[in-house]
């Protein structure tokens, strides 16, 4: 149900490109559904999930 | 060939494998027309499971196994690593393996920082426990539709 994917942001130009990734880490969630630029401790991370709809 | 893993970088590892509980499968998917960082990405892995008996390691190319990367959603993202569980089990008397996939990858070459993932993505999968939080884990749980996490990071 989930997939997790540790994108090298310099090997894929492509993917990188299509959402304007300009710093990292940079989480893309659901193809752009959310977003969460910066590390975040994992209840941070959740509620941005919660946030955006995913469920 | 010239080796990746330096011996201090061998025994911090090795170290760390020690923590290692169920076996491994990593399955890296090659494509030729990006052999610059596949082939290295190969040799690192080939180095890193040789550093323990329950990690393994198949290479497949993406051309040639368009099937099998299309099943662990890894078309044109070469080189994928998939970091699954292998589960042995007895049938009928014979022991037969089967690769049970959690949905974690690394796309491109896990140098640098990244290489610090790879050893902690190892040893979580091993583990079989994610150590996330009761309510992350009931979060999950809930799902109704499949959720995709992108993490763009850079080796430095």
């Amino acid at each position: 149900m989930v997939l997790a994917e540790g994108v090298g942001a310099m090997d894929f130009n492509e993917i990188s490109e299509k959402y304007g990734i300009s710093s990292v880490p940079d989480t893309v969630i659901n193809e752009g559904v959310g977003r969460v630029v910066g590390a975040y401790p994992e209840q941070n991370f959740l509620a941005e999930l919660m946030r955006t709809g995913v469920k | 060939m010239e080796k990746f893993l330096t011996d201090d970088l061998i025994a911090q590892v090795g170290q760390l494998f020690g923590k290692l509980t169920n076996p491994v499968q990593v399955l890296l998917f090659t494509s030729k027309d990006k052999q610059e960082t596949c082939e290295p990405t190969q040799q690192l892995l080939e180095e890193v499971v040789e550093l323990s008996d329950l990690l393994s390691l198949s290479v497949f190319d993406i051309g040639e196994h368009a099937d099998l990367a299309s099943l662990y959603k890894v078309q044109d993202k070469a080189p994928a690593i998939v970091i699954a569980a292998m589960e042995s089990t007895l049938k009928f008397g014979k022991e037969s393996n089967q690769v049970t996939d959690y949905g974690i990858r690394i796309l491109g070459i896990p140098a640098g920082h990244e290489f610090a993932t790879l050893i902690n993505d190892l040893l979580l999968v091993s583990g079989r426990d994610s150590g996330l939080s009761p309510q992350t884990r009931k979060y999950i749980k809930g799902l109704a539709k499949p959720l995709h996490l992108e993490v763009f990071v850079t080796p430095t």
